[in-house]
């Protein structure tokens, strides 16, 4: 009895919430604000494309996802800049200064900044944006970026009521320190988006996540403005009158969501201003071409790589990995998959980085099945008889398994399949859904190889990689160990300025030439579609909204 | 009737749950975890780890499910890992977008395909029976997907007469009449596709009952007797005929939110289809819960209704 009337009740849950679903619709058609109507109005108005809805987390140091990400780039800054040079610009701060020790560095922060409410910018918000990642029940993911800042992790642990490493000197001064060295300083805690403390205070961090009234209202000191996020459809941004750098010159922007089937002819027909480009096929983009649509050509510092499980016998030599570098005509992959939009990858640095060591220096295993077979037979010692490769008498053949999602990556497994063939090996394609594949890579080590992408972001720091520590704690799923790499990547970190840090990841990223953890194919480039009449865009690898308040409408 | 309806709601209670513990029990088998698919690859194990456990992710599957049915009872559906809010919030502000499309699309469809049904099976093998027939296989067996691509195609870029997708003209903030108009404006090719679907398989089925009915003893006595062709069809072979046809409507109720997956897909329409597809990649588990368990309870409905509206139309069966 007792269980029926639970169930019943079970019953009765779903179906009120099945009626109060309907019913809390209705209110949320008929609130709609009236507010200045955009369209058909004389407004600039920009239109971006969303491939998926954002989840409507516009904190930036609580966001998950790139699609939150685009919106709150419009919203939030951080102190320093990158800029599509790679180097640092100032943001929110005016300047720096790093200590002689490297170890501090002191931000002399702008002191005609405002809040979108009004309230005006301070050094205190800074520091409790480092106190906010820093909190006990912070539920983020940059704390990791910040770790390094002295006294952080006692902050964490709730050993100490303020962070040490983080100094206030005047309302518009703050220093902060770090325990050791930390090389990427600027990137990872200088680019950090400072949020403002007059609002976040307000509530404990651990309810952070569940503030969804302040979570969908955000206010920053950016270039827009939010104005309104309807969920699974669009947002908007207005143009901040008061921007330090300057008003925007166009009105609003929208960010809405957009289907990657239908987008080009969104694109075409002038529904959308700007897209990120999925593909650089040449017969799309003659069509844009046609259509006078501008095409920005952005290359990332990101690779796709065959990865390797080297606790797989086979596969632990380092001769058979450059033998199946060899082997894989990854020219032909950039040229046909890529159209040519991207280059042949051999270490973990693309060509155009400060770290790459430059061509000569590494070896660039030009397509070569001969020398493949070669490689295999005389120095590995396995045999090749009648097309096939055999080693100890069996014949050799691996899985490899690689996700759905991208899809020239999809389309150079069985590319590699073929090459592989070539000099007598056998692959066994597993394609599956990314979160299957990563599970069975990451948990089970169930593969030989693997197909993945994988970036460096900002900084050379690779260990995230390639370290022995990273097999237990990151993303070494290779299983790859080497202490010399390892003893270069602690060496690496130890300076922030770039001359120092050179000679240091030029030997790693030719010890990783070497030793082929992973078997790199080609780093890529994407193309971001502009209409022909918006003007002053610089799209770079880490974010399309450099120098976003000048972007203007050619009328 | 009252005594069967009352027994089938009471059965449909240990289904329920066995269907929410085979839900529960087929989403946490599923390899990979929520904060898999999310942005940042970069981040520590160690964060990884606290997250998960923050949401419980470790807990042995039967406490999970006691868990997730405890709070279930009391109405609390969790919280949408993805979203950061109730799911009840969540899925509240999708349901209504689909049912105004699923709904509209099954009416229109059964306006449609009746009519042109029982025409056809009156009239059969004239040019009218062939071209609906011919119409109908073109419905039955083009792909939903590739039909909404072409329309878009031709109505809405190349003609310019419907927008290309979204539910409103984003950011217009339109209100009262001139927003009513403009998600009309965007229904439109969304419509199109679903009733066209709807209506081909509806209307052979249509076709076929009436074509079964009409040849049966009864009918000849009927048209015998000197009633008009009129009065023969549609109120003698008809009402038999309709059976089989409420039935299947009653059916395809069940479907009304799960049903237009990939057209709300390819309209970028903000429906449950696509929300329980996204959710179900990002590994959103309070999410796909709850939106299975809607759906489930959907087709449940919909399969007692099709038993009720049997005994409705057909007088020799009863329930007792």
């Amino acid at each position: 009895m007792k269980r029926k009337l639970f169930s019943l009740l079970l019953v009765i849950a779903m179906i009120s919430t099945l009626l109060v679903g309907c019913g809390g619709d209705k209110n949320a058609t008929n609130n709609t604000p009236s507010n200045d109507a955009v369209k058909g109005s004389d407004k600039s108005v920009v239109r971006m494309a969303l491939w998926s809805a954002p989840a409507g987390i516009f904190n930036p140091v609580l966001l998950g996802d790139d699609y939150d990400g685009a919106v709150a780039g419009l919203i939030y800054e951080p102190l320093v800049e990158m800029n599509p040079k790679f180097e640092f610009e100032s943001g929110l701060a005016e300047k720096w200064e790093i200590s002689e020790d490297s170890k501090s560095i002191t931000f002399y922060l702008r002191k005609d900044v405002k809040w979108h409410d009004g309230e005006p910018f301070t050094s205190e918000d800074v520091k409790y944006t480092f106190e906010f990642i820093s909190d006990p029940g912070y539920a983020g993911n940059k704390f990791s970026q910040i770790s390094a800042i002295s006294g952080a992790n006692d902050y964490k642990e709730g050993k100490s009521e303020s962070i040490k490493g983080i100094e206030v000197i005047d309302d518009h001064t703050i220093k902060i320190t770090t325990d050791e060295v930390f090389a990427p300083f600027l990137d990872k805690i200088a680019g950090i988006d400072v949020i403002p403390q007059h609002i976040w205070s307000k509530i404990e961090v651990s309810k952070a996540l569940e503030s969804t009234d302040i979570l969908r209202n955000p206010v920053g000191t950016g270039p827009f403005k939010f104005e309104k996020f309807v969920p699974d459809q669009y947002v908007t941004v207005v143009k901040n009158e008061e921007y330090w750098a300057g008003a925007p010159k166009i009105d609003s922007i929208v960010l809405q969501v957009v289907n990657q089937d239908t987008a080009q002819a969104q694109m075409l027909s002038g529904e959308i201003d700007f897209m990120q480009l999925s593909s650089m096929n040449p017969d799309d983009l003659a069509l844009y071409e046609d259509a006078g649509i501008q095409i920005q050509e952005v290359f990332y510092t990101s690779f796709q790589q065959m990865g390797v499980n080297v606790r797989n016998p086979l596969l632990a030599d380092k001769k058979v990995r450059q033998a199946l570098t060899y082997a894989i005509d990854r020219q032909g992959i950039v040229d046909s998959l890529l159209h040519g939009h991207g280059n042949v990858a051999n270490t973990t640095y693309p060509p155009f980085f400060w770290s790459y060591p430059g061509d000569e220096a590494i070896n660039t295993y030009d397509y070569s099945p001969e020398k493949a077979i070669e490689i295999l037979t005389k120095e590995v010692g396995w045999e090749y008889k009648d097309g096939k490769m055999y080693a100890d008498g069996k014949p050799v053949k691996f899985s490899l398994v690689y996700p759905t999602g991208n899809k020239a990556r999809e389309l150079s497994a069985p590319v590699i399949q073929e090459n592989l063939k070539n000099i007598g090996i056998e692959l066994d394609l597993q394609i599956m859904e990314f979160a299957t594949m990563v599970a069975k890579v990451k948990d089970e080590k169930a593969f030989d190889l693997f197909l993945l992408g994988s970036g460096i972001g900002a900084d050379p720091d690779v260990r995230n990689n390639f370290s022995t520590e990273a097999i237990e704690t990151g993303s070494n799923y290779m299983g790859y160990s080497n202490p010399e790499l390892d003893k270069l990547f602690e060496e690496g970190v130890k300076y922030i300025e770039i001359e120092k840090r050179k000679p240091i990841y030029f030997e790693a990223a030719k010890i990783i030439n070497e030793d082929m953890p992973v078997i790199f194919l080609y780093n890529w480039s994407e193309g971001r579609a502009i209409a022909p009449k918006l003007k002053g865009v610089q799209s770079f690898a880490f974010g399309n909204y450099y120098k976003v308040n000048e972007w203007y409408i050619e009328k | 009737m009252k005594q069967f309806i009352i027994r089938r709601l009471l059965i449909m209670i240990p289904v329920f749950i066995g269907i929410s513990m085979i839900i529960f029990g087929l989403i946490h088998s599923t390899p990979g975890d929520p904060y898999i698919t999310m942005l940042d690859p970069n981040i520590t194990e160690a964060d990884r780890e606290a997250m998960l456990n923050s949401i419980g992710y470790y807990d042995p599957l039967p406490v999970k499910y006691i868990k997730w049915i405890e709070r279930a009872i009391k109405g609390d559906l969790g919280y949408s890992i993805r979203y950061k809010e109730p799911v009840a919030d969540v899925i509240s502000r999708r349901i209504g977008n689909t049912l105004l499309l699923s709904v509209t699309a099954l009416v229109l469809s059964v306006l449609i395909a009746v009519p042109l049904g029982i025409v056809s099976a009156t009239k059969q093998y004239s040019v009218f029976d062939y071209v609906a027939t011919i119409l109908a296989l073109i419905g039955l067996s083009i792909p939903a997907f590739f039909f909404a691509l072409g329309l878009i195609k031709v109505l809405a870029f190349d003609l310019g007469i419907f927008p290309i997708s979204g539910i409103e003209t984003t950011g217009a903030n339109y209100t009262g009449m001139k927003r009513v108009l403009d998600v009309l404006h965007h229904m439109a090719l969304p419509i199109i596709v679903l009733t066209f679907v709807q209506t081909a398989s509806l209307m052979r089925y249509t076709r076929s009952s009436m074509l079964e009915v009409i040849q049966q003893d009864y009918i000849r006595t009927a048209k015998a007797k000197g009633l008009s062709e009129r009065v023969v069809i549609y109120k003698h072979a008809l009402r038999n005929a309709m059976i089989s046809i409420v039935t299947l409507i009653s059916l395809s109720l069940g479907g009304l939110l799960s049903g237009a997956v990939l057209t709300e897909t390819v309209f970028v329409w903000p429906g449950m289809g696509t929300l329980v597809y996204q959710a179900i990649l990002n590994r959103d588990y309070p999410l796909v819960m709850a939106g299975t368990m809607l759906l489930a309870l959907c087709v449940l409905f919909a399969n007692l209704l099709a038993d009720i509206m049997y005994a409705v139309v057909d007088p020799r069966i009863r329930y007792e």
